[in-house]
């Protein structure tokens, strides 16, 4: 009952800043319409230079979101209540978690392949790199609010956010786009997509522990 | 003598891997003392003014 | 605490840390500048040029040990980093601070010597290889950890968020290793092998492994060294470091 009322808040409050909202979606769709624009004649030949740039754009989005992730919480001193109570906060910043992943991560899932369609992709490698996206947007979210964390209250973001967390994407990055490579050479990509569960299940498992001391730490200073 | 500097044409790469990592070793080593003395010479300052 | 010996307690407090390590870093310059030199001169000097790549993978001796200790220092941090969250030992924090800078020079400088060997041996300075890309990303999440370090004012949080970043990146180095292999393996098959399938003769490993060694004494040594300067920096009220710098004590 308290994570729908949670869940609700996070979202009414997302879509209530109005078109501000929008604004991760509309950089997704720009930067991958720039690449398309310019690479077209790269992409005819080969969907696979179009499914790495669709992922690499998922991860600069994510970090373009992320930077406001608990900018506003820790503005209105929402965050210092929250990390008082020791045991709801590992629900409190769960929720907090979804819901973004929600506005940012199914928007991209769904949007990736669709682009994806528009620009030439065959429909069975759409659907598969909208699954990738799908299990690789979690973990994303996930590695990218703990480094997040780390940082609120500091006025920093941007740049810093990007250089620390960029290096950590690597390896859900290229696991992502590995599967959909062997995908589309009609190869063997069992091992590849069982990392990407991997690390989809060590991150959402792990991360969220560890996200209330963090936060917790950034109040107390 | 002169082989063990030219070898084979390789030496140039050879030498400046070599010396490169010899500075960039010097220069690690002596920083931290280097850092550690102008804080002594500092304090001391402190020290004289009080 | 029973099972910890006295001179590591010791060690744990910055005072005597400061006072005890001294005679040590002293002794492992030297020993690590001795071994570097006997290693170096001996791959320079006395060791056959290699039947496939001739003189130039004399290189080995000063990039591999370099790329290895640059590895080594990093999980280093990491377990420091475990170190701190779990005792709160401010020389963990110490220790993250001055291993960090080090190995972050290290990485650039195995990334450079390498990029030397590449020129003769693979006619360019820069490939995309697994072993290349994954010695990349370690250098940024080098500069990751010391860039924290700086924007963080507050000591207490700054080592914690150090420990937190050291311990995912730690994690993370080899899965970053893994996947770059595999990812690479993918799409370049003909990926650059340093001696092929021929088994490294002795000859060629003895002045290798001097070298590991000795890089590894020496790294300790300097990392040794600058956390005595930045317990120097961190004390400055201490009324042991005004006595220090009176001279009354070394």
């Amino acid at each position: 009952m308290r994570f729908w009322a949670f869940y609700r808040r996070e979202l009414l409050i997302e879509f209530r800043s109005g078109v501000e909202s929008f604004i991760p979606v509309v950089f997704f769709l720009l930067v991958v319409g720039t690449f398309a624009f310019t690479l077209h004649s790269v992409f005819t030949g080969d969907s696979r230079v179009l499914v790495s740039v669709i992922w690499i754009t998922t991860l600069f989005t994510s970090v373009l979101s992320l930077d406001k992730l608990f900018k506003r919480d820790h503005a209105d001193g929402t965050l210092a209540v929250a990390v008082l109570h020791r045991d709801a906060i590992t629900t409190t910043v769960v929720t907090k978690l979804i819901a973004h992943w929600s506005v940012t991560g199914i928007p991209i899932t769904i949007l990736g392949p669709t682009v994806g369609l528009l620009s030439g992709l065959q429909i069975d490698h759409a659907l598969m790199l909208g699954f990738t996206l799908l299990i690789g947007t979690p973990t994303i979210t996930m590695l990218g609010a703990l480094v997040t964390a780390l940082l609120v209250g500091l006025g920093r973001g941007g740049e810093l956010l990007t250089v620390l967390i960029l290096p950590l994407y690597i390896p859900t990055l290229l696991f992502g786009i590995s599967v959909c490579h062997l995908h589309i050479e009609s190869a063997s990509y069992t091992s590849e997509l069982l990392w990407c569960f991997a690390l989809l299940t060590g991150s959402t498992t792990a991360i969220p522990l560890a996200l209330g001391p963090v936060l917790k730490m950034s109040q107390d200073s | 003598m002169m082989e063990l500097l030219t070898m084979d044409g390789h030496g140039i790469y050879v030498w400046s891997a070599y010396i490169l990592t010899t500075f960039v070793l010097l220069a690690l080593g002596s920083y931290p003392f280097i850092r550690l003395s102008r804080l002594k010479q500092r304090y001391d300052e402190d020290n004289e003014l009080n | 605490m029973k099972f910890v010996p006295s001179w590591l307690n010791r060690l744990a407090s910055p005072q005597h840390f400061f006072i005890d390590i001294k005679p040590w870093i002293m002794w492992l310059y030297v020993l690590g500048t001795i071994g570097l030199l006997v290693g170096s001169v001996w791959g320079l000097a006395f060791v056959p040029p290699e039947r496939y790549q001739g003189d130039s993978f004399r290189i080995l001796y000063v990039h591999a040990p370099i790329a290895h200790l640059a590895q080594l220092i990093y999980i280093s941090i990491a377990i420091a980093g475990v170190v701190h969250l779990v005792w709160k030992l401010k020389m963990a924090d110490v220790y993250m601070s001055a291993a960090a800078p080090v190995g972050c020079w290290l990485t650039a400088l195995a990334l450079v010597s390498g990029m030397i060997w590449g020129m003769p041996t693979w006619g360019t300075a820069w490939v995309w290889d697994a072993r290349i890309v994954s010695t990349l990303i370690l250098f940024f999440l080098y500069f990751g950890l010391i860039v924290l370090r700086r924007v963080i004012p507050n000591p207490a949080r700054a080592a914690t968020a150090l420990s937190i970043l050291a311990i995912v990146g730690a994690i993370n180095v080899p899965i970053i290793k893994f996947s770059v292999e595999w990812f690479n393996t993918l799409h370049q098959p003909a990926s650059i092998e340093l001696f092929g399938d021929v088994s490294i003769d002795r000859v060629f490993l003895v002045p290798l492994f001097i070298n590991i060694a000795s890089i590894s004494v020496l790294s300790a040594g300097i990392i040794l060294a600058y956390m005595r300067y930045l317990v120097v920096e961190r004390n400055a009220s201490m009324t042991w470091i005004q006595e220090w710098s009176r001279g009354k004590n070394q």
